[in-house]
């Protein structure tokens, strides 16, 4: 075995084609959602060839001879436990809590990340999870959309093709190379193959997609190219395997079954719900407008909802070409009201919609404020739309909460408001679902978008 | 030489060892082997880990699960928020003992200044031998000739045992070719169970000849003048103070960050908390390796427990039970730090199993361990081998919990911390790691470390490892008391300078 490390023996492609098998399962739900996820994300390249280059960095990944094989089945057992209820925690949690902004954010690819490490550890061993680690750590952090909403933003061009085929070809580049100046050398390498390919097939193709994938493609190959061409670093060997031992793979099956189960069994919002594009709603009378950025718009009016008590609510719809334009505002504005630190949240499916309930009340003032939040593609792109409404203990004047202009930089403070605010969650939520199903119901039928 | 190693068999290598190294009569070696693996066993039962628990200990670790399991049975809410309560109260407490040793530790800087030997001739001098077990140990025991000839002691008056197991062609195959001074010679230990090195240096007790004895690992570098300073501080300090320890540390410091944490890590204990526990006249936790003790009062305590893997540690506290005083000598050891993850997971695993052995083994008679160790005796030693590596493995549990607990509060997590544990637990957590980050920072600078500030001000990570370790060690006091979970040597980058 040579210190480049490409070569793959039989039995090490059975222990990582059983790994693969394995994480797929385990990550079913997660994996479906970020290929549908994969054409309204602003880098679907790096998207789809993040993950095919993290495994490329799995397979060629060895152990450096110079360390004797001391390997531990305890540890290995130990190690894979919190990992794997954590990911399962979140891979539950996520969809639940976070609501629309779940598609932004996308915590269940850290439930991804963590839960493929653990069965990494169980099945192939900690030596083996650890070193894995770092690249899968990586294609999560590339393949989660706010983070490509930042590297989209930094500019039109060569430089944006360039930072796309760099995130592309990370996780590979952390598999491949140990030391710093190899790991400098070959995202050089990458990013520069990349760049230049992407530029280069724009200038003949004009399309955005086909210059994106490849340079992402190409990125990955650049990177191995460099790599092979490189010094052999230290000798290494492969990692014993511990797939062999079958009642690790009953572990592993079972574990990944169970995790995949409830992957799948958590209910996908917004971009799996609704299959078909509906009218976007549209104000029929007096409204406020603004545009937050070029091509995404932001509505605000008043809807009079039958039956009593509801009577009135607020209606804002982000109208934009994607998911990702919509969900970044008006975020969680609710969350910056005065008096109402304290929302409550849960899920509602109803009339192929998967809605988030969020209830906001102020132990001050008696407020209390509903909001039923959903996306939902429409023929011209994607619109989020939140409905607000209002009650107060004594039936005087409803008070909305207010709009507040916000930029992506600031998605991600809302995020942590987010998860200072559940250190002050108050609970259950006390609104039955039915009550919020027939709300969201004769919305609907007034709106005409039923 | 080395193609003729590998032509012979290992039957003939051992043949070639004995005939440079001759060995004890058979009767004698018998004889030796049955002290070593049944001497404390029948002279102090009570003394023995042959044993993890005995029959009162077994009823009240039984009675305890029985009571937790009907317990999250019938209430888990209220069982969880005892349970939880409980541990608090031992992180709590654990944290100020700690906090209580580590400022005495630290007040006991002069330990640190170096002085000066007085001149003492050869003649007076006593006879010293010293002990150095090793089992597969070929990597590291080519350096050993290095170190035991730069020791500055006089030949005639010194004994060195290489303690080899019978059936270790790896270790007597690396010896073969080596020259060993005069005065040092191996000691073939008959292969017999339990495998442990308290075993091999029981074994190489009844052979000793020296008025002290210590013991060198193979991969140990101690300070040449260590014996010197040894004998200087007996004659010193009282008849009572039987044992000293030299100061471990580490000659691979800078070889990765795991090696920089585990040199903050000894060196904190070492520098600070060791002697602290000396300062306080408290059971001193023996290091592995260079603890000079005085043969009569070793073979008086009845030696190590074989089957215990924390045999240092055990006897520091067995001394002081016998009414006899451990102290702390300013000379260094250098050793190999472990640089693999999984290496030290075992080994630290191996250590904690040992200090819960050790607990298990002294609290079977509590009235008695109260009377002789003192009330802060019996509470430091119930704290640092019993709580350390239980606290340890639930650190673990708590650290996953406390990460939902920030991003999701579900609400049985919210149920089950009562508002007060909440408070003690927070600030045992702030306080507690502040404490052993700023004490961790204060000896590496007290000792001319400053290389380690950023290790140790990263040392939290360091406990992630520590966390696994102890999980890994309460599962193998159940499962393999006395299995001896061997630390592989030889991983350092370079020798020692």
């Amino acid at each position: 075995m040579n210190g480049r490390g490409l070569a793959v023996d039989r039995r090490s492609l059975a222990g990582f084609a059983g790994y693969a098998a394995a994480v797929g399962v385990a990550c079913s739900s997660s994996i479906r959602v970020a290929i549908g996820q994969s054409a309204v994300v602003p880098l679907p390249a790096v998207t789809l060839v993040a993950p095919l280059a993290t495994v490329v960095a799995l397979f060629t990944w060895r152990v450096p001879a110079a360390t004797p094989q001391v390997q531990d089945p305890e540890t290995d057992v130990i190690l894979s436990v919190p990992p794997l209820l954590l990911g399962a925690w979140l891979v539950y949690w996520g969809p639940r809590k976070l609501g629309v902004q779940f598609y932004l954010f996308r915590p269940d690819l850290i439930g991804l990340f963590l839960v493929s490490v653990a069965l990494a550890s169980l099945l192939l061993g900690a030596r083996f999870a650890a070193g894995a680690a770092r690249s899968l750590a990586l294609c999560a952090l590339v393949c989660c959309p706010v983070v490509q909403l930042f590297i989209a933003g930094i500019g039109p061009g060569a430089l944006r093709v360039a930072a796309a085929s760099t995130l592309a070809c990370l996780p590979l580049v952390a598999g491949l190379g140990r030391s710093w100046p190899r790991l400098a050398v070959l995202l050089v390498a990458g990013a520069a193959t990349g760049g230049a390919a992407g530029a280069l097939v724009a200038s003949v193709t004009d399309s955005p997609a086909a210059a994106g994938f490849s340079a992402a493609v190409l990125a990955c190959a650049g990177a191995l190219v460099a790599h092979l061409s490189l010094a052999p670093t230290s000798p290494r060997v492969l990692v014993p395997l511990a797939v062999l031992r079958l009642r690790r793979v009953v572990v592993v099956a079972l574990v990944a079954g169970a995790v995949g189960l409830l992957d799948t069994v958590v209910p996908a919002l917004a971009l799996a719900g609704p299959a078909r594009p509906r009218p976007a709603l549209d104000p029929r009378g007096r409204s406020q407008a603004e545009s937050v950025r070029p091509g995404v718009a932001v509505r605000r009016w008043e809807v009079a909802l039958p039956p009593a008590p509801s009577g009135h609510a607020l209606v804002v719809t982000t109208t934009g070409p994607s998911v990702a334009a919509t969900l970044t505002y008006p975020m969680d504005s609710l969350l910056a009201w005065p008096d109402a630190p304290c929302p409550t949240r849960d899920l509602l499916r109803s009339d192929g919609l998967d809605v988030t309930i969020s209830l906001y009340s102020s132990a001050f003032t008696g407020y209390r404020w509903e909001e039923l939040e959903w996306g939902w593609p429409t023929t011209a792109g994607y619109q989020r739309v939140d409905l607000v409404i209002s009650s107060s203990p004594n039936g005087d004047g409803l008070v909305f909460p207010a709009l507040r202009p916000e930029v992506v930089l600031d998605a991600l403070r809302t995020s942590t408001d987010f998860v200072a605010n559940r250190q002050v969650d108050c609970g259950v939520l006390p609104v039955p679902p039915s009550e919020a199903a027939a709300t969201l119901q004769a919305f609907l039928a007034a709106s005409g978008t039923r | 030489m080395l193609g003729r190693a590998v032509e012979e068999g290992p039957g003939e290598r051992r043949v070639r060892l004995v005939a440079h190294h001759p060995q004890p009569a058979e009767q004698a070696r018998a004889e030796a082997l049955d002290l070593a693996i049944h001497g404390l066993e029948r002279t102090r039962p009570e003394m023995s880990a042959r044993r993890t628990l005995v029959g009162w200990q077994r009823s009240a670790m039984a009675v305890t699960a029985g009571v937790l399991a009907l317990g999250f049975a019938l209430r888990p809410v209220l069982t969880g928020s005892i349970l939880i309560s409980l541990l608090v109260a031992l992180y709590v407490a654990t944290m100020v003992e700690r906090s209580v040793v580590f400022a005495r530790g630290l007040r006991a800087v002069e330990f640190l200044i170096r002085r000066p030997l007085p001149p003492m001739s050869d003649e007076e001098l006593p006879r010293y031998t010293i002990l150095v077990p090793a089992y597969r140990e070929a990597e590291v025991v080519g350096h050993l000739v290095d170190a035991l000839g730069a020791l500055d002691y006089p030949p005639d008056r010194l004994e060195v045992l290489l303690l080899v197991e019978d059936d270790d062609d790896l270790t007597i195959s690396a010896l073969l070719p080596l020259e060993l001074p005069p005065f040092a010679r191996v000691l073939l230990v008959p292969a017999s169970e339990p495998r442990t090195k308290p075993k091999a240096c029981n074994y190489g007790l009844h052979f000793a000849s020296g008025e002290l004895v210590t013991i060198f690992d193979a991969e140990d570098r101690p300070e040449p003048m260590q014996l010197r300073c040894a004998v200087d501080a007996f004659r010193r300090a009282g008849p009572r103070t039987v044992c000293l320890q030299a100061r471990l540390q580490y000659f691979n410091a800078r070889q990765n960050m795991l090696t920089r944490w585990f040199t903050v890590d000894y060196t904190t204990w070492f520098a600070v908390f060791l002697p602290g526990l000396a300062s306080f006249g408290l059971p001193v936790p023996l290091g592995g390796t260079s603890n000079h003790i005085r043969a009569e009062a070793l073979v008086a305590v009845g030696g190590w427990d074989p089957y215990n893997v924390t045999e240092d540690a055990d006897l520091g506290i067995r001394l002081v039970r016998a009414g006899l005083r451990t102290g702390i000598i300013d000379s260094v050891t250098y050793e190999e730090a472990n640089s693999d993850g999984l290496n030290w997971v075992r080994q630290r695993s191996r250590w904690y199993k040992g200090y819960m052995q050790t607990w298990l083994v002294h609290v079977r008679q509590p009235v008695r361990m109260l009377r002789e160790l003192g009330p802060h005796g019996f509470l430091s030693v119930t704290l640092l081998t019993g709580a350390t590596p239980l606290l340890s493995a639930v650190n673990l549990l708590s650290w996953t919990c406390t990460i939902v607990f920030i991003i999701g509060t579900p609400g049985w997590l919210v149920q089950v911390f009562p508002a007060p544990v909440v408070y003690f637990g927070t600030a045992a957590a702030f306080f507690g790691n502040a404490t052993v980050v700023y004490v961790s920072l204060i000896a590496c600078r007290q000792t001319h470390q400053g290389h380690l500030a950023w290790a140790a001000l990263t040392y939290p990570l360091y406990w992630v490892l520590m966390a696994v370790a102890g999980v890994k060690s309460l599962w193998q006091l159940v499962a393999r008391p006395s299995y001896w979970e061997k630390t592989v040597h030889g991983l350092a980058r370079s020798g020692p300078d």
